[in-house]
């Protein structure tokens, strides 16, 4: 009955977050900073043919919450005190993670060859907080300061692989391994590499500089990707440690894109009211933004995939009780994110897990998830980060994965 | 275990059921307020603002400086001279014979003739000219049953080096229809053309040379009758001079000039009080032509200005065109300090306009040159004004009133203020109201003159409350500047007024 009860409460988290106000961009979010545990779960049998096929939606940011992210998206009104909490929470620098991707992987035990085809979204931006309160709350708390806008960047690509996998094992060690094809449908990736912005106090002279590049990246990109994971269990301490490389490889992007670059630097007590160059005339003329901008049409070239490494070690405590940690680089993620936690056992064939999140595009979160059975040969994997604060608007992002698997979990006790 | 199934059916159908309305859930405006501390306008009236371009502030250490202008006031219109009227030249060629048909052979010639087109020009006898623009419209007929060659050459009109040329080939006309036609323009501005026809001594003449044949290289036997007919028409049009040479005529050109000085609605009152050290009136003759002025008026506003000149003959030498551009001219001069009543105490009291009245006549001695006058229309004859004026100036309650117009601007959602910062540094106080229509919007201000010597510029600062609608509605700002002096002030020509304006509110931003 605990299954049960366990597996309906997932559910209906769920549901309810589907369905929340504020819940907007799960449809079109993911979160690849947990990867489902049933990867590593042992499979049923060692002949046969099994099958995953995951959802994952994932958003999440450091200083942008619930409420923010839904009212740019759905509409309203961004009160002061919203974006003086957003503007709390920043420290160095705004990040926010956007994904979702679906993966439908087969594997032919017997022959240890697969297949894996998957298909999302990847997105990163980031920003500096000086940048925030310009765009959100003007320049009038800044006067006689320097804003720098350096370093803030966005990128988004729509990314599809299918890769021919496969996997070695023995007694202590396994292998996985995966080598096909990458294709980037669309995208767009823009980024400031240098701008500055001063106003002096008395509000008579302005200093800004400005270069960016940005790009809506609409020429097809074809390459090769790849993935593996290596898995090694120590016998003696009853450890297992897990390497992994994911989306590792590079795409080639066929000529055309169009990269619009701007490189301005404007310093001024004011502009004349007219003549040629800057002046209050020429700003509001015809074609003066567009003078400011240079376009140009990018050759062929290579740009490497968003490639993830991690590391994480699992071990048990007592029977039906283990511990885990791993640590994530990569994949864009503007810091590296640490995972520890703990799976134990729910009744006789279910698993279910906790866990603490920190790093990737947020703070410190919590996770949970659990493995249920569905018949005898499959089984359902729930997880869902930060679960409380996704339905609330001061949440910092969301995080839900789904994933049904032909394969059985197995008790905490035994997952190496 | 089949419960289990038919819960995550269930769930995920939901899910994406849920997923897929939200993403399809109306999408209103995102908006969020920003308050925006930027400067936006720095400027700085001096002198070179007020002043024509060609003037010059001179300031002699430790003197007061010295406003000098020599510059253009009028430029007297001569547009009679060098008017080419539109000119059409017709060749009919006909077989002098009856009957037919005679058959002509390929290469063969009907017509080769030279002639001259003449302009009916009454008076002038040119020999040359440039054109600004003009037209050379064509058109040629044939009733001739054979190709007809028609080549027509004007030797003396060259555009870019080249003389211009008309080389047409006519098909035979029965198969056009019993009429074959041909017709066409060449635009024949900027060339040159010399009017001194075939013989090289006429004038009002253009050289032409017509032949009319069969072309050799097409092997056709024309077949002529003794009715038919090759028509040529050409018609010179739209010709406007940029130089030209001969004898102009001798003739009178009206001359009544007036130039607008202080317009009532700018300066509605007050006084400006001056002492120029050298003011003079002066013609500028730049045709090498001999010109008469008979100046028979001069008036300030409605006050007549008497001059020992007025009502006398003053001749002009034609100008000396022999080095090229600038000409070397001759020129007349009045004294305007020395009329009655003084010149400049009646442009004291802001006078409108300055007008002169009178007359000009081009060769008053008759072709003097032997037909060598000479006039390009960038140098007609000038007006000009010569002076010398120390500014030590005296403003009493000059009052300058203006529109400065407001082009409807969007910015939505915004809602602030102008604050206009103005360094005064005139030593004349100027009190400055203005109204924003049809906004409402006023404001008011004094100007606290500048003390004189390195003090620093008083500030005044004026803020203007704007908002979205406002600057949406454009509209005019009118505004009065009243100026005023403490007698007769010295200017150094460094004076300048700085006006920076920043622009301070809250902007609704708003993304749709």
């Amino acid at each position: 009955m605990s299954r049960f009860v366990f597996f309906f409460a997932t559910v209906a988290l769920l549901f309810a977050g589907a369905f929340a106000t504020t819940a907007f961009g799960q449809a079109v979010s993911s979160s690849p900073s947990v990867r489902f545990q049933v990867d590593s779960l042992p499979r049923a049998a060692d002949s046969g043919c099994n099958w995953e096929l995951s959802i994952q939606v994932d958003h999440r940011s450091n200083a942008i919450d619930n409420a923010f992210a839904a009212t740019m998206l759905i509409g309203g009104a961004l009160s002061p005190e919203a974006i003086a909490a957003a503007r709390d929470e920043m420290r160095s620098r705004g990040t926010l993670g956007l994904r979702g991707n679906i993966r439908f992987e087969t594997s032919d035990l017997a022959a240890r060859r697969g297949w894996r085809i998957e298909s999302g979204i990847v997105s990163d931006v980031r920003w500096t907080p000086e940048l925030f309160d310009l765009v959100f709350a003007g320049n009038a708390s800044h006067l006689g300061r320097f804003d720098v806008l350096n370093g803030t960047r966005g990128r988004a690509w729509q990314l599809n692989t299918i890769m021919r996998t496969g996997f070695w094992k023995n007694e202590h060690n396994a292998l996985h391994w995966g080598l096909g094809l990458a294709h980037r449908s669309v995208g767009a990736q823009g980024d400031i590499s240098t701008g500055y912005f001063w106003v002096s106090s008395n509000v008579d002279t302005l200093y800004t500089s400005l270069y960016g590049r940005s790009t809506v990246l609409e020429a097809q990109g074809l390459g090769l990707a790849g993935q593996i994971r290596y898995r090694r269990t120590d016998p003696a301490s009853q450890v297992a440690l897990t390497l992994e490389a994911t989306h590792l490889g590079a795409l080639f992007v066929a000529p055309g894109d169009v990269r619009v670059e701007v490189d301005t630097v404007l310093g001024t007590t004011g502009l004349p009211l007219a003549g040629d160059g800057w002046s209050i005339e020429s700003l509001q003329g015809d074609g003066f933004a567009e003078s400011l901008i240079v376009r140009d049409t990018l050759a062929g070239h290579f740009e490497a995939l968003p490639t993830a490494l991690s590391g994480g070690l699992t071990g048990a405590i007592i029977p039906g009780l283990a511990w885990e940690v791993r640590a994530t680089v990569g994949g864009w993620r503007p810091t590296p994110e640490a995972m520890a936690g703990l799976q134990f056992k729910v009744g006789r064939r279910s698993i279910a897990g906790i866990r603490a999140v920190y790093g990737g595009w947020g703070k410190l979160r919590p996770a949970i998830w659990a493995a249920l059975p569905v018949g005898q040969h499959h089984t359902l994997t729930l997880y869902a980060e930060d679960p409380v604060a996704a339905f609330q608007g001061t949440g910092l992002g969301r995080g839900f994965g789904l994933q049904l698997a032909k394969s059985l979990p197995t008790g905490a006790d035994n997952r190496r | 275990m089949k419960q289990h199934t038919t819960w995550v059916t269930t769930a995920v159908i939901v899910l994406l059921a849920g997923a897929l309305t939200l993403w399809g859930c109306r999408k209103e405006p995102t908006t969020w307020a920003v308050d925006v501390h930027l400067p936006v306008v720095d400027m700085l009236l001096d002198w070179a603002d007020v002043l024509p371009a060609d003037a010059a502030i001179e300031m002699p250490p430790g003197e007061v400086a010295h406003l000098v202008w020599q510059g253009e006031v009028a430029r007297l219109d001569v547009s009679g001279l060098g008017q080419i009227p539109d000119t059409t030249v017709a060749n009919d060629l006909t077989p002098d014979f009856v009957g037919g048909p005679i058959a002509v052979p390929p290469g063969s010639t009907l017509l080769d003739e030279f002639e001259d087109i003449s302009f009916d020009v009454d008076g002038p006898e040119f020999r040359r000219l440039t054109l600004d623009s003009g037209l050379l419209a064509w058109t040629v007929e044939s009733t001739t049953d054979g190709f007809v060659r028609l080549q027509y050459d004007f030797p003396g009109v060259v555009k870019d080096g080249v003389p211009v040329r008309l080389d047409i080939v006519l098909p035979p006309a029965t198969e056009v229809g019993g009429l074959a036609s041909a017709s066409g323009v060449i635009d024949i501005a900027e060339a040159s053309v010399d009017f001194t026809g075939i013989s090289g001594t006429s004038r009002n003449k253009i050289a032409s040379h017509l032949i009319i044949g069969t072309p050799e290289d097409i092997s056709d036997t024309a077949q002529v009758f003794g009715d038919d007919s090759i028509r040529v028409a050409m018609t010179f049009s739209g010709m406007k001079v940029r130089d030209i040479e001969g004898y102009f005529g001798s003739f009178d050109v009206d001359v009544n000039e007036g130039l607008p000085l202080f317009d009532p609605s700018t300066f509605p009152s007050g006084l400006i009080g001056l002492s120029p050290l050298r003011a003079d009136l002066m013609l500028v003759n730049n045709m090498a032509a001999d010109l008469r002025l008979n100046l028979t008026s001069l008036s300030l506003g409605g006050t007549s200005i008497d001059h020992p000149s007025i009502g006398q003959d003053q001749y002009l030498a034609r100008a000396d065109w022999s080095a090229g551009t600038p000409p070397v001219a001759d020129v007349w001069s009045m004294d305007l300090l020395s009329t009655t009543p003084a010149f400049f105490d009646v442009l004291a009291a802001l006078p409108d306009s300055l007008r002169a009245s009178g007359e000009l006549e081009i060769n008053p001695l008759g072709d003097v040159s032997g037909g060598n006058d000479y006039f390009h229309k960038d140098y007609p004859p000038l007006l000009k004004l010569d002076l010398d004026v120390p500014l030590n100036v005296a403003l009493t309650d000059l009052v300058f009133r203006d529109t400065l117009r407001i082009a409807p601007t969007e910015v939505p959602d915004f809602d602030g203020r102008l604050h206009i910062e103005v360094r005064n540094g005139f030593p004349v106080q100027m009190s400055l109201a203005g109204a924003w229509q049809p906004s409402g919007s006023s404001f008011a201000a004094t100007l606290e003159p500048r003390a004189g010597g390195a003090g620093e510029a008083p500030v005044t600062t004026i803020s203007v409350p704007i908002s979205s609608e406002e600057l949406a509605a454009g509209g005019d700002i009118q505004f009065e500047a009243g100026l005023a002096t403490a007698g007769y002030k010295n200017f150094t020509g460094h004076e300048r007024i700085r006006i920076r304006v920043r622009i301070e509110g809250t902007h609704n931003v708003v993304i749709e």
